[in-house]
């Protein structure tokens, strides 16, 4: 069956600096796909070039086989964008900013009364659908966001880091609802530096950092390139520097990495139970002292350790 | 046609959000009417010529000019016991002209003789200029029946003079054509309305001041990401930029028509030929509406746009004779004004409501506002692209 996005090649620069350095997206028709990047990694720069917001500098776009650009192409019809920040008329009613965007869409009458209607009451605002934007809370702003991206039925959702600054409770809120429409077989592209959402919601996701895509795979195959190694947080006080040398010198011990913050660094190691005395033993030599050590199955976040060097979250 | 509903969409936001936008109505319109009425009063009491007059003559004659004088709109008159006094009165400025009436007036009306009338006034005094047309319309008021009466005497008429004169005045009366004629038409009248000045300036200065103030809005789009989120959808730029100046040219247009409307109902402003005030009303909309189009695609901060553009409205406005006349202008202040669209809608809107002049007699002004509005239009489109996609 053919992909309801292709994409090849995408190269966009901003003056001197690459954004995005190459970068090849598949995604399948009913697909959720995730993009997992931090911040700055090139995930708003690839998904507008997707949404035809964006010129790219090189690479081609097909959505469902036919071309993407930044005109009024038809391929917009069947894309609908819900942006990182959000992109609504403040002074509007949850209902006038859905029926603008509606008509863009090229939606009237009474099909357009219908959507309106479907999409606030997919996102649980069918009472306050009269209410100013202005007057929503931030939780409520999100979903009226993703309500017009979803208003002419597109073929492929892209949403944009949708439950940053959201609290809690509209963020589970949020996530179910994306999960009900994949589970509708809805395709979707969701960009997210949050390892959790990516696992949650996407069959595949694509590790995107500094513009290029390092890997791409289920979770299971992105999990197998760490290999079957147990990641080992170790916490300490004291010369942290010294004593991940020596722990680096450790039998057992692979790949190690500082991080996520300055009390911490990760090893990864084939068997977990022979290399925490090991250290333990090792940080008097070293300096320093071992105040934590916890075993961790390996996720997305050690997957992106062992490809980048870097945390996903800074 | 969808390439226009998809147009339209833009402009029915504009126009909607417009509608729950209270402070921008009160801006748009109760602000403009405000001033049009503090300055209209203001420049009144200057605009309104005081004349002074010695009626030495004391006869039916002399008496007709004074009370024709006196029954003049904007004239104040004052009368004086002898000429130094209102020569004096004439220097202090006290009055803007004086008119001594002679004692042979009346005495030598249907005679051979002629009899001197003397105006004195300040050179270099617009009112006195004004209160000259004002006596050559009194005397040409009362003269043109004595004339009448005179030639009929001379052609043989039967009564004395003065009964000719008195069938004279009756015909004048009943045609009523003959007096309008003489220097009381449109001219006149224009040049003693207060309002007549003061609104086409307001109208000029306030319709751009608001499409500039439109500017700092489309920057707040743009800075909301709305207009860049709808370039995800089957819809141009130029479209996009189409649909919200069409948005801001109806706003613009009801701004002009209500301003016009008050203008002619409160202010009792003749606005002159109608083609030719609707075709400058729109051509002035679009440049006021492309003016914003342009600040709101160039622009960064809306704040400091929003700050700024009045003041720069008002400048502009100053330098295209929205505050002072264009003829006080200094020479090179003319020229330098000939940048600013407003001195184009002035120069116009003169020759229209204070000339009668018809839509051929302002095809320059059309031609420079009405082009300058659809760069602004295209310039607007294409920046607008480029900084919404970057391409
Ligand atoms: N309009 C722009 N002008 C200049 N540089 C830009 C522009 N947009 C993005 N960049 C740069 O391109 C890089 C990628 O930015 P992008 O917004 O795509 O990252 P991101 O993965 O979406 O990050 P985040 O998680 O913070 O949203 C960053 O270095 C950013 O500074
Ligand atoms: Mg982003």
């Amino acid at each position: 069956m053919e992909p309801v996005l292709t994409c090849e090649g995408l190269i966009r620069r901003f003056g001197s600096r690459t954004a995005v350095d190459g970068v090849d997206l598949r995604v399948e028709k009913g697909e959720t796909y995730g993009l997992l990047g931090p911040n700055g990694a090139g995930k708003t720069t690839t998904i507008s070039m997707v949404a035809g917001i964006l010129e790219p500098d090189a690479g081609s776009i097909v959505i469902a086989g036919r071309p993407m650009s930044t005109g009024p192409s038809p391929a917009k019809r069947l894309v609908g964008l819900v942006p990182q920040d959000i992109a609504l008329y403040p002074d509007l009613s949850a209902e006038e900013n859905l029926r603008f965007f509606g008509r863009l869409q090229g939606l009237r009458g009474r099909h357009l009364d219908a959507r309106v209607h479907a999409v606030l009451e997919l996102v649980g605002l069918s009472d306050r659908s009269r209410d100013r934007i202005d007057a929503y809370s931030g939780g409520m702003k999100r979903r009226v966001n993703i309500a017009a991206g979803l208003i002419h039925e597109p073929a492929l959702l892209i949403l944009d880091e949708p439950t940053v600054g959201v609290d809690p409770q509209s963020r589970n809120q949020i996530l179910e609802s994306i999960e009900a429409l994949g589970g509708a077989g809805l395709s979707v592209l969701y960009t997210t530096h949050y390892m959790e959402e990516a696992e949650r919601l996407c069959r595949r996701v694509g590790i995107i950092d500094d513009g290029r895509l390092v890997a791409e795979g289920t979770r299971r195959e992105l999990v197998a390139m760490v290999g079957e190694h147990d990641r080992v947080v170790v916490s300490a006080e004291g010369d942290l520097d010294s004593l991940a040398r020596a722990v680096k010198g450790l039998p057992g011990a692979l790949d190690l990495v500082r991080g996520p913050d300055p009390e911490h660094f990760e090893v990864t190691t084939a068997s977990a139970p022979g290399l925490l005395a090991a250290i333990v033993a090792a940080a008097p030599g070293a300096g320093a002292s071992v105040t934590g050590l916890e075993v961790r199955e390996p996720d997305l976040e050690a997957v992106f350790l062992h490809l980048t060097g870097k945390a996903l979250r800074d | 046609m969808s390439r226009l509903r998809l147009t339209l969409a833009f402009t029915g936001v504009v126009l909607r959000r417009l509608a729950h936008d209270r402070s921008a109505l009160f801006f748009m319109l109760v602000l403009p009417v405000g001033v049009i009425v503090i300055v209209g009063s203001t420049f009144g009491g200057t605009q309104q010529v005081n004349i002074g007059v010695v009626d030495r003559s004391g006869g039916p004659v002399s008496g007709a000019i004074v009370a024709t004088l006196d029954r003049s709109d904007g004239v104040k008159l004052r009368t004086y016991d002898d000429a130094e006094e209102l020569d004096a009165a004439v220097r202090r400025r006290g009055v803007d002209a004086g008119l001594v009436l002679p004692a042979d007036l009346d005495a030598r009306i249907g005679g051979t003789e002629p009899s001197t009338l003397v105006f004195t006034a300040l050179p270099d005094n617009a009112a006195s200029a004004t209160a000259r047309t004002v006596v050559d319309g009194a005397l040409a008021a009362v003269g043109t029946p004595i004339e009448a009466a005179t030639f009929a005497r001379s052609a043989g008429a039967g009564g004395s003079f003065d009964q000719v004169l008195t069938v004279a005045r009756r015909m004048e009366g009943a045609s009523g054509a003959t007096v309008e004629k003489v220097d009381v038409g449109p001219g006149r009248k224009a040049a003693l309305s207060s309002f007549a000045l003061t609104v086409p300036q307001n109208l000029v200065l306030f319709v751009f001041i608001t499409g500039l103030a439109s500017g700092s809005a489309l920057i707040r789009l743009r800075n909301l990401g709305v207009l860049r989120r709808s370039m995800a959808m089957p819809v141009s730029a130029r479209q996009a930029v189409l649909g919200v100046g069409l948005g801001w040219f109806a706003t613009s247009l009801l701004q002009s028509l209500i301003i016009v409307v008050i203008g002619a109902v409160v202010f009792g402003v003749d606005w002159g030929d109608p083609l030719a005030a609707t075709a400058l009303v729109l051509v002035y909309s679009l440049v006021g509406a492309g003016a914003g189009l342009v600040i709101g695609v160039v622009g960064r901060d809306e704040d400091r746009t929003g700050a700024i553009t009045p003041i720069v409205g008002i400048v502009l406005g100053a330098l295209g004779g929205c505050m002072v006349p264009l003829e006080v202008f200094p020479d090179t202040m003319t020229t330098v004004a000939h940048v600013v669209p407003h001195y184009w809608a002035m120069v116009a809107w003169q020759k229209v409501v204070f000339d009668g002049a018809g839509i051929g007699s302002i095809v320059p002004s059309l031609a420079v506002l009405g082009g300058l509005g659809a760069v602004c239009v295209v310039v607007a489109g294409a920046s607008l692209r480029r900084d919404l996609v970057g391409a």
